[in-house]
């Protein structure tokens, strides 16, 4: 909020300097018809520019060295004398009988004209500037990362609907992505999908499918962290949210992008923090399920970053040894992602008095919503439920946490695409690479493919998974290459516990500056028409 | 999309500055820190009730008239000539008394912005609304309208302020 202020007050700011820009130096001359009137001026100690126009026509021209002699009735002084065409005449010592000057002109130095102009272009040139350096050194923060996608191809990465296989950073570490487009109302049997390279980086893309499930009204489909689908109905709202005493009911009731979340802990990146649900009036209170909306900040985005910058100008030789290596592989997966931890579930059980773990979540990625389903595994009698959910302290957004009940596991139908879109042009041969699994559609900076999918049936409404699978390659950058540090990536990867205690101070400097201004920049509560529920 | 946005930036450029590109001033015209020391007077444009345009140097003004130095063109030879105005043939008058300073070129510098990615969105229109404001407000910084000053103020800013003088025909004035 307070981001968000500062930015209104820039805006603000330039706006006036630009309207100051934008004003007239208004600027009168001052004339006297004698040199008594002259001599009467209150300024006249300021040595202004003298013109004293003759009757003649001609008019002479007096620096700052004028005097008016009034004994002799003359003004004297040094400059120019011009005729009536302006020509010059004379140039040096002149002195002027007080009866040949038909008006006398004073003239006050315009100061800094351009003062406020300069300021406001110099202001506008280095936001530009630092603008500039700051997103070709942090890319993720302006061109967003891994393949974004859109159902609305028009919109930007605030709104993307996933993001493919975002832990997947080369060929060894590819995964099969599964993401819930959360799509509204299905009207025919054609469905598209738009998928876009936003950032530095070369996605390898293996495959790009559909997973479809019917569903009738009032029903919907969600995903566990397992990839178990579940046909749920019901919704239960929280009545009461809490972190450490603050209320955050109003962020987390709601699947509005409105969400919660908190700056990291200065000393150590693996703090936690605990959120408090409670849930009243849950009227079926088996076969529960908390579905989670929620996204990473960017603080994973961060230790990539600093990962590969750490590698300097051995970043492709480490890469391979990560390929042909499988514990370094490992522990580029695991390692930091363990101390991190996921978002844990507890149910508060009346009969032990004490809270029961139920599952955890974990997906990297800090631009398009998750949405995904916990299953209670324990079973409440009561009518109100109270959840625990145990988060590190600055890694997680939530966004929305309602309970609702599953019916029963459902197997999803999967669909490849049937036509692809290369910048509006037919693509046979993307076509052809997706579905063939042991080729991938190379996707550049740029890049924009739009999926066709035909649907089992028409005149039924699906709910709708995107299963992506492949890889991308960072693009190392010059700047890069002067933070090269193998012993502080050594500690990244064999003591992250150390790395994440380490990094906390440099992680909070990049936290205050960029996180919040990069996410308040969306459009709150942005309604699409898919989302109508 | 970069089609798009570059769509965008032109539409808004031409829009918002480009429509009003930088006007053409006379070498006479000082620039503002000579402004004190200049023997000419100020560059005035008139639009006349006639529907023609006629743009020159003020050579003197009083209650009723304007006398002002235009040049002429036939068959390649430009001469200059002082004519003289009445208010009630003009339907409005401008006039500059320093040379502005031209920003327009920088507004191209607005294209910086596609290197901020998505924050494009904000830092584009950003710099358009700034440099076309300082472009715009730059080239109108030493200008008066008809409606901002009386005809002794716009005497002030003529070569003769005190009027044309006696010994002086007006149409020998060059």
């Amino acid at each position: 909020m307070i981001k968000r202020k500062i930015i209104f007050l820039i805006i603000i700011i330039l706006s006036i300097i630009a309207i100051q820009a934008c004003v007239t130096n208004y600027y009168f001359r001052y004339v006297y018809k004698d040199a008594n009137s002259l001599l009467r001026n209150k300024n006249i100690n300021e040595k202004y520019f003298l013109k004293a126009h003759l009757k003649n026509g001609d008019v002479c021209i007096l620096r700052d060295t004028w005097k008016v002699d009034t004994l002799s009735s003359v003004l004297i002084g040094k400059g120019e004398r011009f005729d009536f065409k302006r020509n010059i005449i004379s140039e040096g010592d002149i002195s002027i009988p007080f009866d040949s000057i038909a008006i006398y002109e004073t003239n006050k130095k315009i100061v800094d004209a351009e003062s406020s102009r300069l300021l406001a272009l110099g202001i506008i040139d280095a936001f530009d500037v630092v603008g500039g350096l700051l997103c070709l050194t942090h890319p993720k923060y302006c061109f967003g990362s891994c393949p974004t996608f859109y159902l609305n191809e028009n919109d930007n990465f605030h709104f993307a609907n996933a993001e493919g296989f975002s832990n997947a950073i080369s060929p060894s570490m590819e995964y099969t992505d599964i993401d819930a487009l959360n799509n509204g109302t299905i009207l025919n049997n054609i469905f598209s999908l738009t998928m876009k390279n936003e950032a530095l980086e070369t996605h390898c893309v293996n495959s790009v499918n559909i997973l479809a499930f019917p569903r009738k009204k009032r029903e919907r489909v969600y995903n566990s962290p397992k990839n178990k689908f579940f046909l749920c109905e019901n919704l239960y709202l929280a009545n009461l949210a809490k972190v450490n005493n603050k209320d955050i009911t109003q962020n987390i009731k709601i699947d509005d992008r409105y969400e919660y979340f908190s700056p990291s802990d200065i000393d150590n990146l693996k703090s936690k923090e605990e959120i408090y649900l409670t849930y009243e009036n849950v009227n079926n209170s088996s076969n529960l399920g908390l579905l989670v909306n929620f996204r990473q900040t960017l603080m994973t985005t961060y230790f990539i970053y600093n990962a590969i910058g750490y590698m300097g100008d051995e970043v492709s030789d480490i890469f391979a040894k990560f390929e042909s290596n499988c514990k370094i592989a490992t522990n580029i997966k695991d390692g930091i992602k363990n101390e991190l931890g996921d978002i844990e579930l507890y149910l508060w059980d009346d009969n032990s008095k004490s809270w029961t773990y139920q599952d955890s979540l974990y997906e990297t990625g800090p631009i398009a919503i998750n949405r995904q389903i916990l299953p209670l595994k324990s079973k409440s009698n009561n009518s109100t439920i109270n959840l625990k959910i145990v988060l590190n302290k600055g890694l997680w957004r939530i966004d929305y946490l309602a309970l609702t009940n599953f019916k029963k596991e459902v197997e999803p139908i999967e669909i490849s695409p049937s036509g692809v879109l290369n910048n509006g042009k037919n693509d046979d041969f993307s076509l052809g690479l997706l579905k063939n699994p042991n080729k991938y559609l190379i996707s550049m900076p740029g890049s924009e493919y739009r999926f066709h999918y035909v649907l089992p049936k028409n005149n039924q409404d699906y709910e709708l998974f995107l299963s992506s699978k492949g890889y991308y390659l960072e693009w190392m950058r010059k700047d890069w290459l002067q933070e090269k540090d193998l012993f502080k990536l050594y500690t990244m990867f064999e003591n992250p516990k150390k790395y994440l205690k380490d990094e906390a101070h440099s992680f909070k400097l990049y936290e205050s500056r960029l996180e919040k201004e990069f996410w308040d920049s969306k459009i709150d509560k942005k309604k699409f028409s898919y989302y109508a529920k | 999309m970069l089609n798009k946005i570059i769509s965008i930036f032109l539409i808004l450029t031409f829009f918002l500055g480009g429509c009003s590109s930088f006007p053409y001033f006379p070498s006479y015209l000082p620039s503002s820190d000579k402004v004190g020391v200049n023997q000419f007077g100020s560059y005035i444009k008139l639009e006349l009730k006639n529907g023609n345009d006629i743009g020159g140097e003020l050579i003197a003004a009083d209650n009723s008239q304007i006398y002002v130095l235009i040049e002429t063109q036939n068959d390649k030879i430009i001469s200059k000539k002082t004519i003289k105005l009445e208010y009630s043939e003009l339907e409005d008058f401008s006039f500059y008394y320093a040379k502005p300073e031209n920003y327009y070129s920088r507004i191209a510098l607005s294209l910086v912005s596609v290197l901020h990615g998505f924050w494009l969105v904000i830092t584009l229109p950003l710099n358009l609304i700034v440099r076309n404001s300082v472009a715009i407000g730059s080239k109108n910084s030493f200008k008066y309208y008809g409606t901002e000053v009386n005809s002794k103020q716009l005497s002030q800013f003529a070569r003769f302020p005190q009027g044309i003088p006696e010994n002086i025909k007006f149409e020998n004035i060059k």
